[in-house]
């Protein structure tokens, strides 16, 4: 399979760049930089990388009803003197509105860019490129591990929840039922889980796992010029940016 | 330096998170109206200290956030209660019944120290995870002001979940086989209460 | 050349009521298969643990005496730093993978990469081992869906790629069906041919007779027998420690009792066709 523009580029690259945006969103305050910015280049970016059919259900289900609460409770309930609108208890505020878009947009830069990240992103590269900078083994042997060991338990304790299930447990009824069903479901999991730790930690060092050496790589992951040079020029942007922003006589306030 | 824990407290830690994973999913499919997103933090503070378990609880949030990131400045909630979890464990606190109860005391009050900002701040008051907004949402309606709406809505949430989280792992401190739980940092302390 | 040595060894588990091994010394020969036997709590696994250094480094107790490799006392060796020295190949499979990587092939290199081998180094031992162990159709799937048996390879393979010269084999069959045991087998005796050094505890005693050069029997704290393999599993006392014997040892015992005296219990095929041929 061919990788696209995203795909190809470094991982740590990817995600200083992602970061420069997000902490942009937070100091420049404009609502329009999520909207029409980020936003819109994130989506034309998974498009030309071919993600764009996960990638925008994945920001979709993570935005619409989360956004929609924000913008109800933010739009109605600010405390503010220049209502639009009202009803009852409901009464529509400019700053309230204001404040929502606002809110919105800044979470919308980190979801979009985040999202777009870890879509176009193989954990083991993005691991392996951050141990290249320094990080310890042992952080990346906690994520790598993680992600592998929340799909095998899942599967072991939907097992056990059916042999429970067989043997009479009852899983459904009152509260106090289904909170009794818990404990037996999830703690012969935990607890032969742990007993194998000891075997686990020996197969670990049986593989030089706490060696002194340091450790080399078998994915060939390396930085292009380009990788290099992007979050140079982003971090550039983003400053001539707040510059436009924040400095009187340039730009706007 | 490529260690910073032992090899055992380091492998107990994805463990952990997987736990917390499990927990929380399981809690869902038992439709229990409690996260349960945290056993996994708490064991390792039983059993590790303060540090494995900031570390276990932390990086919860950061997997959880590769598929929705407004998980990510909840790590914050799992750090400190796993720093209150596990510098009681340090003190001795699972060793007994009454202090297991004080510290669940304190991982909720740390929870709610921190979920509540989290959410009123970055968020606007719903939880970045969706859960208990529409408790908040009842609570806004009833006239209150956003920061009560969100720590009223926390409060009946956070409050039973610690406390059977907390305890589950009293329980299963218990249930561990002894020549394992010797291996961990803190483990001795529970061998030499049941002997 | 001793490989390695076990002088006076006293030992007991921290949490254990009574000594595993009391005063116990032991050599192994480079180059020697070993078998070890006993019964079921006789001290096999924790001898083994013993020889790589897993006891006391990960595991603690009271320890007495000293285990060398060369001359070098393990007790004092970093865990890690044995690795390229001495495998170990557990007897459950299902723990033996790093749990992160995402290839059979990238599981063998994990090792490598601790130790910090240069990468063309590390794919030029991979593909090695793959070959000599005849894993290929393995390789590109991922660790943790393989079965019993095919884990055990890779496993092996792991351990191999970091070429110890010393292997210790701690029932790697006995959760295998017969055909994954059989695969196992064929790899020992790869290995005795590229002449490693191999410590095997094996409950079944035909393929030990088959494949060791010596073999070494556990009981109550120390050792019981130790001589060639057909020196011990001739010998009917062997059943009295709770483990079995060939079927052909058992063979020659009863004809040696009931029948005629035998020249000497063979515990083998060709032995027995060897001290029979004259007798039919
Ligand atoms: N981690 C441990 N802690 C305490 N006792 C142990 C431990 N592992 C094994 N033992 C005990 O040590 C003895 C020897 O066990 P083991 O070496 O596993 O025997 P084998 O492998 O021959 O079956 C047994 O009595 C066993 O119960
Ligand atoms: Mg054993």
């Amino acid at each position: 399979m061919k990788k696209g523009i995203v795909s190809k580029m470094y991982p740590l690259s990817k995600l200083i760049i992602a970061l420069l945006l997000g902490i942009t969103s937070i100091v420049v305050h404009q609502w329009q930089f999520g909207y029409f910015v980020v936003l819109p280049v994130m989506f034309m970016l998974a498009l030309v990388d071919g993600k764009f059919k996960s990638y925008s259900k994945k920001v979709l289900s993570a935005m619409i009803i989360f956004f929609l609460f924000i913008f109800l409770v933010q739009a109605f309930f600010t405390p503010s003197s220049n209502i639009i609108w009202e009803w009852k208890f409901l009464k529509l505020s400019v700053e309230g509105l204001d404040k929502a878009l606002n809110l919105t947009s800044t979470i919308s830069v980190f979801l979009t860019t985040l999202l777009l990240v870890f879509e176009t992103t193989n954990i083991t590269d993005l691991m392996v490129s951050l141990q290249k900078t320094g990080m310890p083994n042992s952080a990346a042997y906690v994520f790598l591990a993680s992600l592998q060991m929340i799909p095998e338990m899942s599967k072991r304790s939907k097992v056990i929840m059916q042999a429970q299930r067989a043997r009479g447990i009852e899983t459904e009824g009152n509260m106090w039922v289904r909170t009794k069903a818990f404990f037996p479901t999830l703690s012969p999991l935990i607890i032969s889980s742990i007993t194998d730790i000891g075997d686990k930690a020996a197969t670990l060092e049986a593989r030089a796992f706490s060696s002194s050496n340091p450790n080399s790589f078998y994915r060939d992951l390396s930085a292009r010029r380009i990788d290099k040079i992007l979050p140079w020029l982003i971090l550039l942007a983003c400053v001539l940016y707040m510059v436009w922003v924040f400095v009187p006589g340039i730009g706007g306030m | 330096m490529k260690k910073y824990f032992g090899t055992m407290t380091l492998i107990l830690i994805p463990i952990a998170i997987a736990v917390n994973f499990i927990g929380g999913q399981l809690a869902s499919i038992l439709k229990l109206p409690m996260y349960l997103d945290m056993i996994g933090t708490i064991l390792v503070a039983a059993v590790a200290g303060p540090v494995p378990a900031m570390v276990a609880g932390g990086v919860t949030n950061l997997i959880l956030g590769l598929s929705s990131p407004t998980w990510i400045p909840y790590a914050i909630v799992q750090i400190a209660c796993g720093a209150v979890a596990g510098y009681a464990a340090q003190k001795g606190a699972f060793k007994s019944f009454k202090w297991t109860a004080l510290t669940s005391i304190g991982i909720w009050a740390a929870a709610l120290l921190t979920a509540v900002p989290i959410t009123t701040i970055l968020f606007g008051g719903i939880a970045g995870g969706g859960g208990g907004s529409v408790i908040t949402a009842f609570f806004l309606t009833t006239g209150q002001g956003l920061w009560e709406s969100v720590a009223s809505s926390a409060l009946i949430t956070e409050t039973v979940d610690k406390f059977l989280s907390t305890f589950i792992v009293f329980f299963l401190v218990r249930s561990l086989p002894v020549s394992t739980l010797v291996k961990f940092p803190l483990g001795k302390m529970y061998v030499k209460d049941s002997e | 050349m001793k490989a390695l040595e076990v002088k006076n060894l006293s030992f007991k588990y921290l949490i254990g009521k009574e000594k595993v091994f009391e005063n116990l010394s032991l050599s192994i020969n480079k180059g020697e298969l070993v078998a070890i036997i006993g019964r079921n709590g006789s001290g096999k696994t924790t001898l083994c643990n013993l020889l790589r250094g897993f006891i006391p480094h990960l595991t603690q107790g009271d320890l007495e005496g000293d285990i060398l490799l060369y001359d070098d006392s393990i007790l004092k060796m970093d865990l890690s730093d044995l690795s390229d020295k001495i495998g170990y190949i557990f007897q459950n499979p299902f723990i033996q993978i790093s749990g992160i990587k995402e290839t059979v092939y990238e599981e063998i290199g994990f090792g490598l990469e601790n130790l910090g081998v240069p990468r063309d180094e590390m794919i030029r031992r991979i593909e090695e081992i793959i070959k000599l162990l005849k894993i290929e159709d393995l390789k590109d799937k991922h660790p943790a869906e393989l079965s019993g048996g095919q884990r055990q390879r890779v496993a092996i393979a792991s351990i191999l790629a970091m070429d110890p010269e010393i292997l210790i084999i701690d029932e790697p069959t006995s959760q295998l069906d017969p055909k994954g045991t059989e695969e196992i087998f064929e790899i020992i005796k790869i290995l005795k041919e590229q002449n490693k050094t191999i410590i095997l505890v094996e409950h079944k005693i035909d393929l030990i007779a088959e494949y060791a050069d010596r073999v070494i029997l556990l009981n109550d704290k120390n050792i019981v027998f130790d001589g060639t393999t057909s020196e011990i599993l001739s010998k009917e006392d062997v059943m009295s420690y709770g483990t079995n014997l060939p079927q052909i040892a058992k063979l020659g015992i009863e004809y040696n009792n009931k029948v005629e005296k035998l020249s000497k219990i063979p515990s083998v095929l060709e032995e027995a066709v060897e001290v029979f041929k004259d007798k039919v």
